[in-house]
C-alpha cells in the first residue's frame, strides 16, 4: 500500500467519523430528555419548577 | 411587612405579552444566556435565575408569555396560575415585573390591568421605549405612573439603561399592599369588566401619549389598500417575487460564473502540482468538485437573503401574511402558522419548532405536516443548476426570463400542494375548527441596511460552514463509493461503447474507462439497482446515486453530480464547468441524459419529496412519534413521484423533450 492510499484511507475514515459522529448526534438531539417531564425541546439543564 | 425584614427569599415574576422582551430583560437582570428571537412565544418553559437586588438575592422567573389572565394554552395557564398564586409548587411572587412593549401600548397594558386588579405589587418595565420615540410618540411616563397608581420605569435591556431604577422600584414596592384597582363593579359581568378594562386603557393612553406621525400613518393605511388589497395586492405580491427571482439571477450570474471557473482551475491546479495518483483524485474530484459545486451558490443565497430582509425589516413581509392568511384561514389553517411556513421557506427545522405557539395540537401538527414543502434555501441550488443549464438564455416578451418565471413556479408549486394538503388534513386525520387570528400591521419605515448586511452574514457563515463540514464529508464518502471498488489497470476493460461528445459537438462511439468504472463501483450498483424505479420519470441511474445521496441534505445532490461527472470523466477530457458536464452527458444509446423536460422534471421532484433527514428528527421530537415523521415521507415520496411521473410523462406526450 502506497503512501497516497494510507493518505486518503485516513481522510475517508475522518469523514466516515464525521457523518457518523452527526447522525449519531442529531439522533440524541432529538430524543426526548429523560429529566423532562414534558417534551418541550429545551434541551437544556434548567431546573423546572414544576417537577 | 418592612422591606429589610423579608423572611424568605424575595420571588420576582417577569410578566407580560409575548415579544415584548421580557426574556431580553430577564438576560440582562440574572446574566443567563438565553436565546431571543423575533416571532411570537419564543418562551416555551418557565426559566428563573437570581439577581442582586440590593443587599438581597431575588430569584426572577421568566414567565411564558401572556397576553391576559384568561388563559387559552398550557404554558398561559401556568404563567396566570402562578400570577394568581394558585400553584401549589409555588409561592404567589412578592412582586410582579410587569413588561409592556411601549409600541403595542394598549394591547400589552390589558394584562397590568388584571394584575394590578388583583392588588399585587408590581413594577411596570417599558420596554422598546426607544423605537417608540423613532416612530415619532411620546409616552410621558409621571402620568402613566399617576393613573396606573404603580411605578413605571423605561429600560433598555440591551444597554443597561434602566436597570437600576428598576431595582429601585421593585425594593419601593416590596412588601406593601397596594390598592386594587377597581375598574367595575363587584357583580359585573366578565364582558362589563373587559369593556371596563379597555375603556380603562384607552383614557390612560390618550392621556399619556402623544402621537407625531399622523401623517406616516394616513400614507401607511393609503398604501394598505393597495398593498392589501384582495386582488391587486396578490398581483402586486406575484410582480415583486418575479422582479425578485429575475434579479436574482441576472446579478448573481457574473459571480457565480467566476466562483465555478475558481474552483475548476483549483480542480486543474491541484492535478496539474500533485503527483497522479488516487490522492488527487481525491482532493481534484471529490473535495474540490463537491465542495465547490455547492458553494458556487452562495451569491444566490446572499442576493436571496438580502431581499427577504429587505421585504422584512420594510414591514412588507407582514401585508404579504396578512394576504396570504386570508387564504389560509379558508383552508382551515390557523392565522399563527404563516410564521412557521416562511421560516420554512430558510429552513424547514426553524419552521416547525415555530409551530410550538400554536396552541391546539390538531392545527399544530397539520403545520409541521405541510412546513417542508416550502422551497428552503438547500433546494436553491438544485433549482439553480437546472435552469441555467437549460432555460438561461430563454424570455417571455424579451424581458421577463424563464428561469424567474420558472423560479417562481416552484415555489408557488410547493405553496400551493402546501396549501391542497392542509384543506385534506384538516378535514381528515386533523379534524379542527380554525381558530379567529390577531394581525398587526407595522407602519412602513425604510429598511437599516445594517439588519439587511447582519443577516445576509449570518446567511453566508452558515452555508460556508454546512459547506466545510457536512458537505465535505459526504462528498468524500461519496466519491470513495463512486471510485472503488478499482478495476485492475492490466484489466481490459470492458467494451461496451460509451459516446462522448467530441470537440465539433458530433456524437460518436468511445470507449471511456473511467465512465465503465463509476459504473462497476458500489455507488454505479446502487444506482443501478434504483434504475426501473426511476426510469419512468426519465432519471437514469446517475441521477439515482445523486437523488439517494440527497437524502442527506438536499444541496447534496449538486456536489453529487459534481463528483459524478468528474469521477466519470476521462484523463484526456478537459476542465468543464457542472453546467455544462450535465448538458453534454450522454446515455449508453447516445441520446442525452438531460434534455429541458428531465430538468422540470428533477426540479417538481424536489419541491415535494421529503429528501430531508434532519427535517424527518425534529418532526420526530415535536410530535413525540415515529407515526409522523414516516406518515410525512411516505405520503411527500409519493405526491413528488407522481407529479414528476405526470411531469415527464405528460410533458412527453405533448412532445416536449
Amino acid at each position: 500500500m502506497d503512501i497516497q492510499t494510507v493518505i486518503v484511507l485516513i481522510i475517508l475514515a475522518a469523514a466516515i467519523v464525521f457523518v457518523g459522529t452527526m447522525l449519531l448526534r442529531k439522533t440524541r438531539a432529538f430524543s426526548l430528555k429523560g429529566d423532562c417531564t414534558s417534551d418541550c425541546g429545551c434541551n437544556t439543564k434548567a431546573k423546572k419548577l414544576n417537577s | 411587612m418592612d422591606a429589610s425584614s423579608h423572611p424568605k427569599p424575595i420571588t420576582i415574576a417577569l410578566a407580560g405579552n409575548p415579544n415584548a422582551g421580557k426574556t431580553t430583560l430577564f438576560n440582562a437582570l440574572t446574566g443567563l444566556k438565553q436565546k431571543v428571537a423575533n416571532y411570537p412565544g419564543v418562551t416555551v418553559e418557565r426559566k428563573e435565575g437570581p439577581w442582586t437586588l440590593g443587599s438581597r438575592e431575588a430569584r426572577v422567573i421568566d414567565l411564558p408569555g401572556l397576553y391576559s389572565l384568561d388563559a387559552t394554552s398550557l404554558d398561559e395557564q401556568i404563567a396566570s396560575e402562578i400570577l394568581r398564586g394558585e400553584r401549589s409548587d409555588l409561592s404567589k411572587p412578592d412582586v410582579v415585573i410587569a413588561i409592556v412593549d411601549a409600541t403595542n401600548l394598549e394591547r400589552n397594558l390589558y394584562l397590568v390591568t388584571q394584575i394590578l386588579e388583583r392588588g399585587t405589587p408590581a413594577v411596570v418595565a417599558l420596554t422598546m421605549i426607544d423605537v417608540f420615540e423613532r416612530q415619532r410618540h411620546e409616552v410621558d411616563i409621571e402620568t402613566l405612573s399617576r393613573l396606573l397608581k404603580t411605578p413605571i420605569v423605561a429600560v433598555n435591556a440591551k444597554t443597561g439603561r434602566g436597570v437600576e431604577d428598576l431595582a429601585d422600584a421593585v425594593e419601593s414596592v416590596l412588601g406593601t399592599s397596594p390598592e386594587p384597582l377597581d375598574l367595575a363593579e363587584e357583580d359585573s359581568s366578565e364582558n362589563a369588566r373587559i369593556f371596563a378594562r379597555y375603556g380603562f386603557i384607552a383614557d390612560v393612553v390618550q392621556e399619556s401619549v402623544r402621537h407625531n406621525d399622523r401623517d406616516r400613518h394616513r400614507l401607511s393605511e393609503k398604501i394598505d389598500r393597495v398593498l392589501t388589497h384582495r386582488i391587486f395586492g396578490l398581483l402586486i405580491l406575484v410582480a415583486i417575487l418575479l422582479l425578485i427571482f429575475q434579479t436574482i439571477f441576472s446579478w448573481s450570474s457574473l459571480p457565480m460564473d467566476l466562483l465555478e471557473q475558481g474552483f475548476g482551475a483549483l480542480a486543474e491546479a491541484v492535478k496539474g502540482s500533485m503527483p497522479e495518483g488516487i490522492l488527487a483524485d481525491l482532493v481534484a474530484d471529490g473535495m474540490i468538485a463537491g465542495v465547490g459545486g455547492v458553494v458556487v451558490f452562495l451569491p444566490q443565497i446572499l442576493l436571496l437573503f438580502f431581499f427577504i430582509s429587505l421585504l422584512e425589516d420594510s414591514g412588507y413581509m407582514a401585508r404579504a401574511a396578512f394576504l396570504m392568511d386570508k387564504l389560509m384561514s379558508r383552508v382551515g389553517l390557523h392565522g399563527k402558522a404563516f410564521l412557521p411556513l416562511f421560516s420554512s421557506f430558510a429552513c424547514a427545522i426553524p419552521g416547525i419548532m415555530a409551530t410550538r405557539t400554536i396552541e391546539n395540537r390538531r392545527d399544530r401538527f397539520a403545520t409541521i405536516m405541510i412546513a417542508p414543502f416550502m422551497s428552503c434555501s438547500a433546494r436553491l441550488p438544485v433549482y439553480t443548476l437546472m435552469i441555467a443549464t437549460f432555460f438561461a438564455d430563454r424570455s417571455i416578451g424579451g424581458f421577463l426570463s424563464v428561469g424567474a418565471v420558472l423560479m417562481l413556479a416552484m415555489y408557488s408549486l410547493g405553496i400551493v400542494v402546501a396549501i391542497i394538503a392542509a384543506f385534506v388534513l384538516k378535514r381528515t386525520l386533523l379534524k379542527a375548527p380554525p381558530p379567529p387570528f390577531l394581525m398587526e400591521l407595522p407602519p412602513y419605515r425604510l429598511p437599516n441596511l445594517r439588519t439587511v448586511i447582519q443577516n445576509m452574514i449570518t446567511r453566508a457563515w452558515l452555508f460556508l460552514k454546512r459547506a466545510g463540514t457536512v458537505i465535505l464529508a459526504i462528498s468524500i464518502v461519496l466519491w470513495a463509493l463512486m471510485y472503488f471498488p478499482r478495476t485492475a489497470p492490466q484489466e481490459p476493460v470492458v467494451n461496451t461503447p460509451d459516446v462522448v461528445q467530441n470537440e465539433s459537438g458530433e456524437v460518436g462511439p468511445e470507449v471511456s474507462r473511467e465512465s465503465e468504472q463509476l459504473k462497476h463501483s458500489f455507488a454505479g450498483k446502487l444506482g443501478h439497482a434504483i434504475e426501473p424505479a426511476i426510469a419512468p420519470l426519465g432519471f437514469d441511474w446517475k441521477i439515482g446515486v445523486a437523488l439517494i445521496a440527497s437524502f442527506a441534505a438536499r444541496e447534496v445532490l449538486v456536489s453529487t453530480l459534481s463528483i459524478i461527472y468528474n469521477v466519470g470523466k476521462d484523463e484526456n477530457e478537459g476542465s468543464e464547468t457542472l453546467s455544462s458536464a450535465v448538458r453534454n452527458a450522454k446515455r449508453d444509446d447516445g441520446t442525452p441524459v438531460w434534455t429541458p423536460l428531465t430538468a422540470l422534471t428533477l426540479m417538481v421532484f424536489f419541491v415535494l419529496a421529503m429528501q430531508c433527514m434532519s427535517t424527518l428528527a425534529i418532526v420526530r421530537r415535536e410530535t413525540n412519534s415515529w407515526r409522523w415523521p414516516l406518515f410525512m415521507f411516505a405520503y411527500m415520496t409519493i405526491l413528488a413521484y407522481s407529479f414528476a411521473l405526470v411531469t415527464y410523462q405528460g410533458g412527453k406526450l405533448l412532445g416536449f423533450e
